[in-house]
């Protein structure tokens, strides 16, 4: 029988009553104790004992069928317990306290570590921010176990990692399904090899992720973690800690190198949300410094690429408004706001219509529904397909670059007018200046952009999100739609405070109404002051 | 050649099996070719073989075409490859150049026909026949609520949003906008019965875009005839076998019949699609029926067709009409009246707008079986009402009125 079991340093089992315990495993993690080993009888309680009295160390009872063939039953276990000695600990087993002599400490055996690893998950959450000084150290040299790759892609990754040109620091995105937390990490190789555990204060909601994961979960399984020591060949690998030891969920082997630093990660975090208050807050005290470091290499993001450009129908030949529709992911919507544009007599044959639509690569792609649809309803139309890159608000920057009209009207994702006649509405409004709708939900509840009172903007500048008519010439001046401030949803009401600021305040035409759609469209107001609040003490002014 | 040249696009050709609407149609189409001052009507049929519509146009009969096309989105009624679909129709738009397009329902030609038509003939005259409540409700436009079953009176986001729980409230708005974008194409509205249009012009219709007009039915083959057996009474319930149509509150109440009064009377069940219809339903239907159809009260006689309707409908005495939903116009109350015979039916709707209560019919109250065995109970041998009511009836009116109303829609423009 032991010898099946496989006793190791000449050891033996020792007897206690009817029974028998055997320690396989003694081990110091920082200042954490680990010992494994098994009993041959199922329940028979151990603890750590020293100076002859037990310590109180966390039991983990381990199902071991090799245990169980070999001597007819019992059981494994696992003990930790923080411990400042690392000598002179024993085993006391059942009632009758028979001690058994732990051999010497030594390093973690992949097999302890396995064993012991469902205890640290345990130590790890109790203690939060006061884990163990040396833990991640110790985190780091733990052997990797192999995960199957759909069980990785459930577990979270890291979806990208901007490197400050010259300033020796980067950001790191990525998502995490661990509402939790504590028990994700980030290794970065290099000159400077460090270990950064994913707090409560780097969490992001994103939208994308429960989408994808099919999960009705309000939680935070996003994070942004400013990361130190970072250069063009850093690798940087995700981490988790299982009950089985660690796990590397994906590895980024080259960071990408981006000249704009602040400016796309703002673009970056603009298609997430900031998840409320204080955490928002601890994130920007957190790395305030580093982001200070990353602000002055900033620039413009490059524009997306042109992969396609195409004309439905023929356009008329000097047209004064250019509409640029860049529609969203729903294709419902999508069609909706093709067909609402045929439909407006201010547009037919007078106005400029381009849609710019970023090539994704959905499965069904929505640049040829778009066309039938144009061609079907008589509406001539432009299709811009951009690729990657400029931020969600690349491709209607593109589309504003290429506009003929001397008036843009920019149509967002996601909203919808309820009557034909609503462009002719907002343009008698506009009165050579800028002009934006109401927008509401379909209910017909107007929803606010949810700016932070106190930042006092003036009025037009709290106009929604979603859809702008300006001068073409006044726009450029302005400095365009841009996602740096408060990300693509809250860049109209951006815009319109540097019109305003310019003199050129837009209107607020409370008789044209267009309804913004989709369950949680945008951010709440809550949402919006702690992304404001954040960008505030990172050094940001509104 | 002048006159009017007119392409009547229908759900479906009768002779494939379909329902009221389709019938509807052709009597349509083909009383518009008889009417003086029209110059062509043709037919185009949807064909839904049941598998990838290739867009094909085929020749049924002179006249007649079959269009293989199918609905592939039933929240939007989009078709997949609606750009290969569209062409072949598309084409014999522009080869016969009709200046009245009658489009009778929306649902299987699919809201994008709407535009093409407009791109295609941009003068042409565009008739929409409603029919049920498709736009309105999503549910198969039955405006019935799913899972309980309640009658729902009318659409809104929110309540739309109860019966479908993965969809968002925000999805209903946009259905109903992207349903009258499309109806915004439309010269004329025709609404069989003014339940329907009020239903419609509640949704969002305009009245006045919405003309009252019955659905066009073919004259019988058969002169009406007498009571077959003035000693026992028949009555006789024709349609789909659909759980919406009552058939299980009939047969329900057919089971509360006094032992006595069931040896006196007889229920024929003429229709299909039992088959179709959810195990549950179908499993409760066969339950009900083969004990009444041991005892000799019910009587099983399945499929029919046009030919064989006018001597079903000879050898009954009642019709049976117990749909639990509201109906729009149906066509099976038109062919009673045609062949003489009173209706009873439930008491909602566009049933009891057709029937007139103690005049051509009787009402009952909707989905009580209990009502419905006190009717069947109080009508079996009762010759003198029987008499009474069919003496009642009023022929429908011919084809060739249903038309030229129709026609003279487009006359005045509307």
């Amino acid at each position: 029988m032991g010898a099946r079991l496989g006793f190791r340093r000449g050891t033996r089992p020792v007897r206690v009553g009817s029974a028998r315990v055997f320690v396989e495993c003694a081990a110091m993690l920082d200042d954490l104790l680990v010992v494994t080993g098994w009993v041959s009888r199922a329940g028979l309680s151990v603890d750590l004992c020293r100076d002859g009295r037990a310590i109180g160390a966390a039991q983990l009872r381990i199902d071991r069928a090799d245990v169980r063939k070999a001597m007819g039953g019992g059981e494994g276990f696992a003990l930790v317990a923080r411990s400042a000695a690392r000598t002179g600990m024993a085993l006391a087993a059942g009632e009758a306290r028979v001690r058994v002599a732990l051999p010497p400490p030594g390093p973690a055996s992949p097999a302890a570590l396995r064993t012991a690893a469902p205890l640290l998950v345990r130590a790890i959450r109790a203690e939060g921010s006061a884990a163990p000084s040396r833990l991640p150290q110790t985190l780091r040299a733990l052997p990797a176990i192999p995960a199957p790759s759909s069980a990785t892609m459930a577990e979270g990754a890291l979806d990208a990692v901007l490197v400050a040109d010259g300033a020796g620091c980067g950001i790191a995105f990525g998502w995490v399904m661990d509402a939790e937390g504590e028990l994700f990490w980030i290794e970065t190789d290099g000159p400077a090899p460090s270990v950064l555990r994913l707090g409560p204060a780097f969490r992001l909601v994103r939208r994308d992720v429960a989408a994808a994961a099919m999960t009705q979960e309000v939680g935070a399984p996003g994070f942004v973690r400013f990361v130190e020591g970072l250069g063009p060949d850093t690798r940087l690998r995700l981490c988790r800690l299982t009950g089985r030891g660690k796990r590397v969920l994906n590895e980024i082997a080259r960071p990408e190198i981006l000249p704009p630093g602040l400016a796309a990660a703002a673009r970056r975090l603009s298609s997430m949300s900031l998840p409320p208050g204080a955490a928002a807050a601890r994130m920007a005290r957190a790395d305030g410094a580093l982001v200070a470091r990353i602000a002055p290499s900033c620039d413009e993001a490059r524009p997306p690429a042109i992969l396609r450009d195409t004309t439905v129908g023929e356009p008329p030949a000097a047209p004064d408004l250019t509409v640029i529709v860049s529609p969203g992911p729903d294709p419902a919507v999508a069609a909706a706001q093709i067909v609402a544009l045929a439909s407006d007599p201010e547009i037919t044959g007078r106005a400029e219509v381009i849609a710019t639509i970023c090539d994704d690569g959905r499965a069904v792609p929505l640049a040829p529904e778009i066309e039938h649809l144009a061609a079907l309803w008589s509406l001539p139309l432009r299709v811009i397909l951009c690729g990657r890159g400029g931020g969600p608000l690349g491709p209607a920057r593109v589309g504003a670059q290429q506009a003929r009209g001397a008036v843009l009207l920019f149509f967002g994702a996601g909203v919808v007018p309820d009557r034909p006649g609503w462009v002719g509405d907002l343009r008698a409004a506009m009165d050579g200046g800028a002009a934006v709708p109401i927008l509401t939900g379909p209910e017909g509840c107007a929803r606010a952009t949810g700016l932070p009172p106190e930042w006092d903007v003036p009025q037009p500048a709290r106009a929604p999100a979603g859809c702008l008519m300006v001068g073409r010439a006044a726009y450029f001046a302005a400095g365009g739609l841009d996602a740096a401030r408060f990300g693509a949803e809250g860049a109209v009401a951006d815009l319109c405070a540097r019109l305003t600021a310019r003199g050129s305040a837009p209107r607020v035409v409370q008789a044209v109404r267009l309804v913004a759609l989709g369950a949680g469209r945008g951010n709440s107001r809550a949402e919006w002051c702690a992304a404001a609040d954040a960008w505030l003490m990172a050094g940001g002014a509104p | 050649m002048t006159g009017h040249r007119i392409v009547t696009l229908s759900n479906g050709h009768p002779d494939l099996g379909a329902g009221g609407s389709e019938v509807a149609a052709k009597a349509l189409a083909d009383a518009y070719r008889d009417l003086p001052g029209v110059a062509e009507s043709q037919l185009v049929a949807t064909l839904d073989t049941g598998r990838a519509p290739t867009g094909a146009l085929s020749s049924h009969a002179p006249g007649e075409w079959l269009w293989d096309t199918g609905i592939s989105d039933w929240f939007t009624l989009r078709p997949a490859h609606a750009a290969e679909n569209h062409a072949t129709l598309a084409a014999f738009l522009a080869r016969v150049q009709p200046d009245i397009v009658h489009l009778h329902h929306y649902a299987r030609p699919g809201l994008d026909v709407i535009p093409l038509i407009r791109r295609v003939v941009p003068d042409a005259h565009i008739i929409l026949t409603l029919h049920e409540y498709l736009g309105i409700c999503a549910a198969d436009g039955q405006m019935v609520t799913r899972g309980e079953g309640r009658l729902c009176t009318h659409a809104a986001p929110v309540i739309c949003a109860r019966c479908f729980p993965d969809r968002d409230p925000g999805q209903f708005w946009l259905r109903r906008e992207w349903m009258l974008r499309h109806f915004a194409l439309v010269d004329s509205f025709v609404a069989p019965s003014v339940f329907l249009r009020e239903r419609y012009v509640a949704w969002g219709l305009s009245r006045d875009r919405v003309a009252v007009i019955g659905n066009a039915i073919a004259p019988p083959a058969a002169a009406r005839a007498p009571r077959r057996d003035p000693d026992a009474t028949r009555f006789a319930f024709f349609g789909r076998l659909t759980e919406l149509k009552g058939l299980e509150v009939l047969l329900r109440a057919v089971a509360m019949l006094p032992r006595l009064r069931r040896r006196e009377i007889s229920v024929e069940i003429n229709g299909t699609g039992l088959d179709r219809q959810p195990a549950a339903f179908a499993a409760r239907i066969e339950a009900l029926a083969a004990p009444l159809g041991a005892q000799g009260v019910l009587d099983w006689a399945g499929a029919y067709d046009a030919a064989g309707l006018s001597a079903r409908m000879g050898r009954c005495d009642w019709v049976l009409v117990p749909s639990t939903w509201w109906e729009n116009a149906p066509m099976v109350i038109h062919e009673a009246f045609a062949h003489g015979r009173p209706v009873v039916c439930s008491d909602i709707g566009g049933m009891a707008e057709m029937v007139r209560d103690g005049v051509d019919g009787v009402y009952v109250p909707v989905g009580s079986a209990r009502a419905w065995a006190d009717a069947l109970d109080r009508l079996g041998g009762d010759h003198a009402t029987w008499a009474r009511l069919a003496g009642g009836i009023a022929p429908p009116p011919a084809p060739a009125e249903i038309a030229a109303a129709h026609l003279a829609l487009v006359a005045g423009g509307r």
